[in-house]
C-alpha cells in the first residue's frame, strides 16, 4: 500500500526554506531601497530590489500555499483515519480466555 | 550578509548534528525547524514593526498600516528569536515532542547573528542598529561624521564569549545550553540597547521589554522544569 500523500511530500523542508527565503528577501529589499536612495548605480540596486521584491511576493506565496495545503490534507488524514479504524466487536471485560470460561478455577 | 549568516548558522547546525547526533529523529528535527522558521520570521516582523511605533501610530493615522506590514525591511533578532522559541514550543505540543530540542541550536544561533552583525556594521546608518554617539577612542563614523558605540563590535565579541560557553564539553542538562544562550542573549540585549537611539516606552525600548518578559518566561520555564524534574526523581 503507497503512503498517504502528507507523508509523500517534505512539507517541513518546504515550509522551512521558503520562511528562510521569504526573510532574507524581505530585509535584503528594504535595505537596497534605502541604500538606492540618491546612491551612485542608484538603477542597478533598483533593479536588484526588484529582483529581491519577486522573490519577497513569490516566496510568500508559496508558503502561504504550502501552510493551506499542509493543513487541509492534515485535517482529510486525521478524518480518514478515523473513519477507517476497525470497529471493536467486543468490549474489554469481554475478551477473556475461552480457556478461562470453561475452567473457572 | 544575511543570507550568509543563515548559511553559517546552518552549517554549524550540520556539523553539530553530525558530531554529537540529535536526541529527535530526522523527521521529528524539521517539525522544529520548520516551527522555527516560521515562528522566527512573525516574530521578527512583528517586533521590528511595533519597534518604530511611532511609524506605526503614523501609518494608523492615515489609515496605511496594510501597507507598512507588507513594506520591506523592519526585522528583530530579539522578535526572531522569542517567535522561533514560541513556535518550536507550539509544534512540539501538537506534535507530541518531548525532548529538549533547542541545545543544537545555541552555537548555530551564536555564529549566524555574529555574522549578520558584520552585515549590520557594513550596511551603517542605513540597518538602524547603530550606537549612540560617543568620544571613545574606538568610536566608528558611519559616514554622518559623528563617532559611535560600535555596538554591532561589542555584540559580536558577547556572542563569541557565549559561544565558547555553550559548545564547552561540560555535561549540562538537556536543553542548559540553549536557555543559557537564550537568557544571556536577552540579558545582554537590556543592557547593550541602552547605548541605541530608539524610541523609549518608560524608560526602555520595545525590544528591552521583550527582551525582559522572554526573561521571565526563561524563569518560569526554568522552575518548571526543575520541578518536573523532582517528581521524576522522587518517582
Amino acid at each position: 500500500m503507497s503512503k498517504p500523500l502528507i507523508d509523500r511530500i517534505p512539507f517541513t523542508r518546504i515550509v522551512t526554506v521558503l520562511a528562510i527565503v521569504f526573510g532574507v528577501s524581505l530585509g535584503l529589499c528594504g535595505l537596497t531601497l534605502v541604500v538606492s536612495n540618491g546612491a551612485d548605480g542608484a538603477g542597478f540596486l533598483m533593479g536588484l530590489g526588484m529582483l529581491e521584491l519577486i522573490a519577497m511576493a513569490l516566496s510568500a506565496l508559496g508558503l502561504l500555499l504550502t501552510l493551506v495545503a499542509w493543513v487541509t490534507l492534515a485535517v482529510i488524514g486525521s478524518f480518514q483515519a478515523k473513519v477507517s479504524q476497525p470497529q471493536k466487536l467486543f468490549d474489554k471485560e469481554d475478551d477473556t480466555n475461552l480457556d478461562d470460561r470453561e475452567n473457572p478455577d | 550578509m544575511e543570507t550568509l549568516a543563515y548559511a553559517a548558522g546552518y552549517a554549524v547546525f550540520r556539523w553539530q548534528q553530525g558530531r554529537q547526533g540529535d536526541v529527535v529523529s530526522e523527521p521529528q528535527r524539521w517539525t522544529v525547524l520548520a516551527a522555527a522558521a516560521v515562528g522566527a520570521l512573525v516574530g521578527s516582523r512583528l517586533l521590528g514593526i511595533a519597534e518604530q511605533w511611532p511609524t506605526v501610530l503614523e501609518a494608523w493615522r492615515t489609515r496605511k498600516l496594510a501597507a507598512l506590514l507588507f513594506a520591506p525591511g523592519g526585522k528583530t533578532i530579539v522578535g526572531g528569536l522569542l517567535g522561533g522559541w514560541l513556535g518550536v514550543e507550539i509544534a512540539k505540543r501538537l506534535s507530541g515532542i518531548k525532548q529538549r530540542t533547542g541545545d543544537l541550536f545555541a552555537l548555530p544561533l551564536c555564529v549566524g547573528i555574529a555574522v549578520g552583525r558584520v552585515g549590520c556594521l557594513l550596511a551603517g546608518l542605513a540597518d538602524d542598529t547603530y550606537g549612540k554617539p560617543t568620544s571613545l577612542p574606538w568610536a566608528v563614523n558611519l559616514g554622518d561624521g559623528i563617532g559611535r558605540h560600535p555596538v554591532q563590535v561589542y555584540e559580536i565579541l558577547f556572542l563569541m564569549v557565549v559561544g565558547a560557553v555553550v559548545s564547552s564539553k561540560v555535561k549540562l542538562p538537556e536543553g542548559a545550553r540553549f536557555r543559557i544562550f537564550l537568557g544571556s542573549y536577552l540579558a545582554w540585549r537590556v543592557a547593550i540597547d541602552f547605548l541605541k537611539p530608539q524610541p523609549l516606552v518608560a524608560g526602555m525600548n520595545l525590544i528591552q521589554w521583550c527582551c525582559v518578559a522572554g526573561l521571565l518566561l526563561l524563569a518560569l520555564d526554568f522552575s518548571r522544569g526543575g520541578k518536573a524534574h523532582d517528581e521524576q526523581t522522587a518517582d
